[in-house]
């Protein structure tokens, strides 16, 4: 807690205790009567006078009471009495003979002395509670003062050893509410920045090795070149030292000019192979529609089939194996649309899939077989060239340009799997899908 | 083979972020044998945390099945996982999290609890494996913020071992700590390995990678390359030697 | 302006928390506005609806016979204008039925007036009139409409004793006067001229009278105009003969307030509460946001901005917010005014109508706005304190090095328990916050529906606040009255009768005065409802009660010595109580026979309350009395029923607003509960992934947070219901100390109380359950994908 809210908290209870102590005396009416309960007992005594009880003394509802009437000798004095001790006094009345109220005397209602004890007891109370909310006030102060000063002298003493020992992991425990919290934060901070000093020097050090063994692998290609050259250099060169002209300076500059004419012929040939690669990629592009091939989840094949499902013929006959596959989409999904359209268009049947995944050749297998006529043998190692149709007679009388097979295989290629087309008790065509 | 605890095949584990995928692991295949100290390495992003977290049973794979003594986990749901992780598993993290609010025995009690509701004997193990790894009475009822980030790894390692679970996963867990801490985290880990507990942990630090027999090097999702070091001596020159090699094969 | 951006910033980040503010403030716009437009204009809408029919200052009702005399009176008191006098028909034991609303035959004094007579004062102004005025048409009051729905068209059944017949509604009219009978029990009825003259001639519908009405001088001096008028009439007419009412401008506009007065104290007092929550969540929301933003305020220190500028990015932020929670405020408050005008209509019966007071809008705009910012400022005032240095080396460490309260090791709880107690435990500060609220919210829906169960279900706790006897026939005997009380006490089905008189008493105190609603009877123990709250009732014949009203108006005390003044013969009597009533404004005073009787020594005790067994009939025991003795000797009305049909006109009023009430709470308590779960999952996410790598279920974490939520709430629930239980009686004097009411008895039903705990429990359960449904989609590995691999 801190000091503030401490004064607030003190000042308030002092306050409440005061106005307290200030409304209990203001509203303590001792001196005051009920009047209520004197009209009630005076009503009764009427009433008991009017009865025929005459008694002059007595008490009614606690109030003990002495009756003071006209007709008594002695009623001035009494009257006067009771005037003196401060007591109650008031009128009797009754109804006279003719039904006219009249004044009968006088009621003196007597009072003890218990006033000025109760102010008494009431008084020492209230001093005692005074004095024990202040005494526990003090108490409270030492506890705090103890709690939020002393105490926390002791730990940061102990810290401080522990910093002198080299442990720099210990923590100040510290209470950031109290004045002292701060005191002791700044020594943690110091602390903290002791190890992070220590760490930093050992972080740098860390990367200074990783930087030398970077640069070591990178260099290591280049080298490589320069020292395949050297050795064919040094082959070449004591060759001709050892067959022709020995000592001659020309065939010395000979051997030299043949072996730098093999370096740039090998060079040479790199770039011959890089430019025919560019060609063939031009080319390709050129002939082919284009394959982006990705890799793809195998479930996606499922998702071909069940699209290409319009007659509910498709069955498969085993699980696909989870995997992923290199694979365009979109091309694989063109290359499965033409073989399933084949099947109904000539066939007409049940198709069946198989699936199978050979993991030492990370190849997926899609075998899909329908039960038709299947193709002529002879034309079987033709169905996948350019423009080729079946020679059959319905074959003949079906539409169809000769191209999607051959499409079938230019993509699958493309996507570096394979295609095989055979009859086994029907037309079968085995896709093979490479596997990442 | 029978002692294989842990095999995956055909894992693949796919991010789609709007309508790029990213395949973070590819047609993996991995048998975990018992006893197994297996390190994962390979550089940033190559997989290696996901790895981690798909055989733990933390993340469903997008493919490939994973099976556990036969049991395929992949087809788990994510209670079934939650109540697999619980028996079979035990996880260290770089960032150790320990529960703050909770005493370093509580932290150790709450793993124990989900398994067994003999609360004495829970504790006892509690106390003995803390005891094992090196810390004292006194820092039973500490605070993790009352402890150095190497006592509270190791902490996390009781955590770990508590319902001795079949396998210890670890990601990175000497990443946040010193030298000093991270040797002893590692001397605990090794010695927890040579009393048969087998261990999957993923590194990028050699000096941690050099305390497994078998190192798995991932690169874009794929495992290009395994290691056999065999068991760990101390101050085995040659050790260090071969591993530095291997690393260096592998464009590390 | 940088620190818009600031500002706009941050309440796109705490999106939830700012539509919670800002619905609590559109709440409490609706509210404030509401209530300050209502209760500010209310004084001149009524001042403005009398100045245009020019509405009678002052009505007397007479039997005739003094026409003269009155006429002389009215000239006599300087105050006076003119006056006019008309030809009426009073009818004390009258009841209506309105047949096609099929409502229950109210019972209720009516005076017929023909319509057709030419006056300037008070001039009717038919609204949905009839196209053509039927033979049997009638002119009704208002109220009818808003509050009973009647229509025109309606047939209204007139019974008089036992002849009845049928009236047709012809149109409805505005009168100050005769605006609700909860301020007068008492229809003016407007007749054709033919059906007025049938009436007449039928005695058995009642009696012959004069209606008169004056205009004063000066529309602030009613009051004491009436005063003096019943001063003098008491001198020609002999009391409860004769004259059978007196009603000035100024008690009736006082009087037909008063319960929307209260209705809309209820909805300020609401606003204020709500008010209250709003500055809990914005100090709540305030700390966390300093908590979080912790080394954002640094950096944004160490950028150069200085705190003050933070700060005013933080006000900015609550201002935009109160802006917009306050214009939703004002625009729900416009959508909702149909409602508004219905509740205001029928509590007055004059036909109000709901605008745009600019003032009120001002005002309210005002209030919310000092709030919220005062709030706001005080809670963001810490950052001052904050360096950059501090704020950016993490800010505020939290270290919790307390004591381990449920160490698990030794604990006899479950698992799933002992977490959720710890975590209970841990967020102790929010779980006080939302503990506050609801135990506030749960008081208060004990008080709403406490209240309508005593204004609505079951009214012997507010008839006994009105301050009137629960005796279901009054009659009034002419003459002969000590025999036939004798014999209508020994009559069967009648379980008791008391003799119970009042009339209009001038009470005197030092140079003071103020008149009172004086009752007599012999003894008030015999009554059956106690209106004393302070010391007793008179029991001597030199003892009064007086209610504090009075008391304060006179200045007197309990003991003090104060003198009535009846027809010249003035008397002391000695205070000895001091009591509480609705009705007649809270002027009220109470002595005995034989006090009575040293006044005026001829006194004799003509009315009598007659309290029937369970079970009797009042209709046909009234019949019964009247075809006995006839009505020449004797007047007899269904006493409770009138009060009962009183009550109805703001029965409305009250069920739409503790509908509002409990409504708005449910929306309170679940956003609050929203807000804090919330606040916590995304708090604690990394730990509730890390719990799920180590097998916790997502239904295990869910049943924590319900452990650890659950119990603050039903608490909360359960203390505040039964602080309701107690704190309803007092809470309700409270607002009506200005009515002059010291203590209520208000029947708190312990079910009620019961039902709310469950109620408002079963409210939080469901709520938590379906924001803490979002752990489940929290996968443990969310929290390593960022950053690591």
């Amino acid at each position: 807690m801190k000091i503030r809210n401490m004064v607030i908290l003190f000042t308030v209870i002092m306050m409440a205790g005061y106005l307290a102590a200030i409304t209990t005396i203001n509203a303590s009416q001792i001196n005051r009567v009920d009047v209520t309960e004197i009209n009630q007992v005076a009503k009764t005594i009427e009433q008991d006078w009017q009865a025929g009880d005459t008694k002059k003394s007595g008490a009614n509802r606690g109030l003990p009471y002495q009756i003071a009437l006209v007709t008594d000798e002695n009623y001035q004095a009494l009257l006067y009495d009771g005037i003196k001790n401060r007591q109650t006094i008031i009128d009797l009345t009754g109804t006279a003979a003719d039904g006219q109220e009249k004044l009968l005397g006088k009621i003196i209602i007597l009072t003890d002395g218990s006033e000025e004890a109760t102010m008494k007891r009431n008084l020492t109370v209230m001093i005692t509670l005074t004095f024990g909310l202040v005494l526990i006030m003090v108490y409270l102060l030492f506890g705090l003062v103890h709690t939020s000063i002393l105490r926390p002298f002791g730990v940061l003493k102990e810290f401080a050893r522990k910093i002198a020992d080299g442990d720099l992991e210990f923590r100040l425990p510290m209470d950031r509410g109290n004045y002292f919290g701060a005191f002791t934060e700044s020594f943690d901070l110091m602390r903290e920045e002791l190890r992070k000093a220590r760490q930093g020097e050992y972080q740098a050090n860390i990367s200074k090795k990783e930087l030398v063994a970077e640069l070591s692998h990178d260099i290591k290609t280049p080298v490589a070149t320069i020292k395949a050259i050297c050795e064919l250099l040094e082959i070449k060169l004591a060759t001709v030292q050892a067959e022709d002209l020995p000592g001659s300076t020309a065939a010395t500059t000979i051997t030299e000019s043949i072996a730098k004419i093999a370096v740039i012929d090998a060079k040479a040939d790199i770039i011959d192979a890089l430019i025919s690669n560019l060609f063939h990629a031009t080319l390709e592009e050129l002939e082919m529609l284009k394959v982006n091939v990705s890799e793809q989840p195998s479930t996606v094949i499922i998702q071909m089939f069940k699209e290409m499902d319009n007659f509910g013929k498709i069955r498969f006959k085993n699980d696909l194996a989870e995997c992923l596959v290199f694979c365009d989409p979109l091309r694989l999904g063109q290359v499965i649309d033409n073989i399933i359209s084949n099947s109904y268009k000539y066939a007409d049947t049940d198709i069946d899939i198989w699936f199978g995944l050979d993991k030492t050749d990370k190849n997926l297998t899609i075998k899909i077989k329908d039960y038709g006529a299947g193709v002529d043998p002879d034309e079987c190692p033709l169905v996948c060239e350019k423009f080729f149709r079946g020679s059959g007679e319905s074959i003949q009388n079906t539409p169809g340009s000769g191209l999607g097979l051959y499409l079938a295989r230019q993509f699958m290629v493309a996507m570096g799997g394979s295609i095989r087309c055979y009859n086994e008790g029907g037309f079968t065509v085995e896709l093979g899908i490479k596997v990442v | 083979m029978s002692n294989t605890i842990l095999k995956a095949e055909m894992l693949s584990k796919t991010y789609s972020n709007g309508s790029i995928m990213q395949h973070v692991l590819k047609n993996l295949n991995i048998e975990i044998k018992a006893g197994d100290f297996t390190v994962i390495m390979g550089s940033s992003g190559s997989g290696k945390s996901t790895l981690l977290y798909a055989l733990s049973g933390m993340d469903k794979p997008t493919l490939g099945t994973i099976d556990f003594k036969g049991e395929a986990i992949s087809n788990y749901s994510n209670d079934q996982l939650a109540v697999f992780r619980r028996k079979h598993c035990g996880f260290v993290f770089q960032q150790i999290y320990l529960n703050d609010t909770m005493t370093v025995l509580d932290n150790i009690m709450i793993s124990g609890l989900l398994v067994s509701r003999d609360k004495k004997a829970i504790a006892n193990r509690a106390k003995e494996l803390l005891q094992q790894v090196g810390l004292s009475d006194a820092s039973y009822h500490k605070y993790p913020s009352q402890l150095s980030g190497g006592e509270a790894q190791r902490v996390a390692i009781v955590r770990a071992l508590i319902n001795a679970p079949e396998i210890v996963f670890a990601d990175e867990p000497t990443g946040a700590l010193n030298s000093t801490n991270a040797v002893n985290v590692l001397d605990v880990m090794t010695e927890v390995n040579a009393s048969g507990q087998s261990i999957i942990m993923v590194t990028h630090d050699i000096k941690t990678a050099r305390r497994a027999n078998r190192i798995l090097y991932l690169k874009d999702g794929v495992i290009i390359d395994e290691l056999n070091l065999g068991a760990y001596r101390k101050d085995d020159p040659d050790r260090h030697k071969i591993l530095r090699e291997f690393l260096e094969s592998m464009g590390w | 302006m940088n620190i818009l951006m600031i500002a706009t910033n941050n309440i796109k980040k705490a999106k939830v928390a700012t539509a919670t503010l800002i619905i609590l403030i559109a709440i409490a716009t609706i509210f404030l506005y509401v209530g300050i437009s209502v209760l500010s204009n209310m004084d001149t809408f009524i001042d403005e609806k009398n100045a245009e029919t020019n509405g009678a200052h002052l009505i007397s009702i007479t039997d005739g016979t003094y026409d003269q005399e009155i006429q002389e009176i009215y000239q006599s008191i300087e105050a006076y204008s003119y006056s006019e006098r008309e030809e009426g028909m009073m009818s004390m034991s009258s009841s209506f039925q309105n047949i096609n609303t099929g409502e229950e035959a109210n019972s209720i004094p009516a005076v017929f007036l023909n319509l057709d007579t030419a006056r300037e004062i008070s001039q009717v102004k038919i609204i949905d009139q009839a196209q053509n005025m039927p033979k049997n048409g009638v002119i009704v009051p208002y109220v009818l409409k808003v509050a009973n729905g009647y229509q025109t068209g309606d047939t209204l059944k007139l019974t008089v004793d036992d002849a009845s017949t049928e009236l047709e509604i012809a149109g409805f009219y505005e009168d100050l006067m005769f605006a609700s009978p909860s301020n007068v029990s008492m229809y003016k009825l407007f007749l054709g001229y033919q059906q007025f003259q049938e009436f007449l001639a039928q005695p058995e519908y009642g009696s012959k009278c004069s209606y008169i009405a004056v205009i004063t001088d000066d529309i602030k001096g009613t009051e004491a105009f009436e005063s003096q008028y019943i001063k003098e009439i008491k001198t020609i007419m002999p009391e409860g003969t004769g004259s059978y009412a007196s009603l000035s401008y100024g008690t009736m506009k006082t009087g037909v307030a008063i319960f929307i007065n209260i209705i809309m104290a209820v909805l300020l007092s609401f606003s204020i509460i709500i008010l209250a929550i709003a500055a809990i969540v914005i100090k709540f929301s305030t700390t966390t946001h300093i908590e979080n933003n912790i080394k954002n305020i640094g950096t944004l220190e160490a950028m150069g901005y200085t705190t003050r500028q933070i700060l005013g990015s933080i006000l900015v932020e609550y201002l935009l917010m109160t802006a917009v929670g306050f214009m939703v405020g004002l625009g729900a408050a416009l959508l909702i005014s149909p409602v508004i005008t219905n509740v205001v209509s029928s509590s007055i019966g004059l036909r109000w109508a709901t605008g745009l007071y600019p003032q009120a809008v001002l005002a309210s705009l005002g209030v919310i706005t000092m709030a919220v910012l005062g709030i706001s400022y005080f809670s963001a005032a810490k950052i001052k304190k904050i360096t950059p240095l501090t704020a950016l080396r993490s800010g505020i460490e939290t270290h919790h090095f307390g004591k381990n309260r449920i160490p698990l090791d030794q604990t006899r709880l479950s698992l799933n328990t002992a977490m959720g107690f710890k975590s209970l435990i841990f967020n102790k500060r929010q779980n006080l916050i939302a503990g506050l609220i609801i135990m506030l919210l749960s008081l208060v829906t004990v008080f709403s529906l406490a209240s309508y169960y005593n204004f609505s279900v079951d009214k012997t706790a507010m008839i006994k606040l009105i301050g009137l006897e629960t005796a279901e026939v009054q009659v009034t005997a002419l003459a002969d009255e000590a025999k036939i009380f004798e014999e209508i006490a020994a009559m069967p089905g009648v379980e008791d009768t008391i003799r119970l008189n009042s009339f209009d008493g001038m009470i005197k105190f030092k140079d003071k005065e103020s008149s009172a609603n004086t009752r007599v009877t012999a003894d008030y123990s015999r009554l059956k409802v106690n209106t004393c709250v302070k010391g007793r009732m008179p029991v001597h014949d030199n003892e009064i009660a007086i209610t504090s009203i009075v008391l304060d108006n006179l200045g007197a005390q309990m003991g003090d010595t104060v003198s009535i003044d009846y027809n010249g013969t003035t008397r002391e009597f000695l205070v000895v109580g001091v009591t509480q009533q609705f009705n007649m404004l809270g002027r009220g005073a109470a002595i005995t026979t034989a006090g009575m009787k040293k006044l005026v020594p001829s006194y004799q005790e003509q009315n009598l309350m007659i309290y029937l067994a369970e079970g009797q009939d009042t209709e046909k025991f009234v019949t019964k009395i009247n075809n006995q003795y006839g009505t020449d000797k004797l007047q007899t009305n269904s006493y409770f029923a009138s009060i009962e049909m009183m009550l109805d006109s703001f029965e409305a009023s009250i069920k739409i607003v503790v509908t509002g009430c409990l409504g708005i709470i449910a929306v309170i308590i679940v956003f609050v509960l929203f807000l804090v779960i919330r606040v916590r999952i995304l708090r604690e996410r990394t730990r509730l992934g890390v719990s799920k790598a180590l097998g916790f279920t997502a239904n295990q974490l869910i049943g924590q947070i319900l452990i650890s939520e659950m119990p603050v709430i039903i608490g909360a629930a359960v203390v505040g219901a039964i602080a309701g239980y107690f704190a309803t009686n007092p809470m309700l004097a409270l607002m009506l100390a200005a009515n002059g009411i010291l203590n209520c008895d208000f029947y708190v039903a312990p079910s009620l109380v019961v039902f709310t705990a469950i109620g408002i429990s079963l409210l939080g359960l469901v709520t938590v359950l379906i924001v803490a449904g979002k752990i489940r989609k929290i996968s443990p590995c969310q929290m390593f994908e960022e950053g690591v691999d």
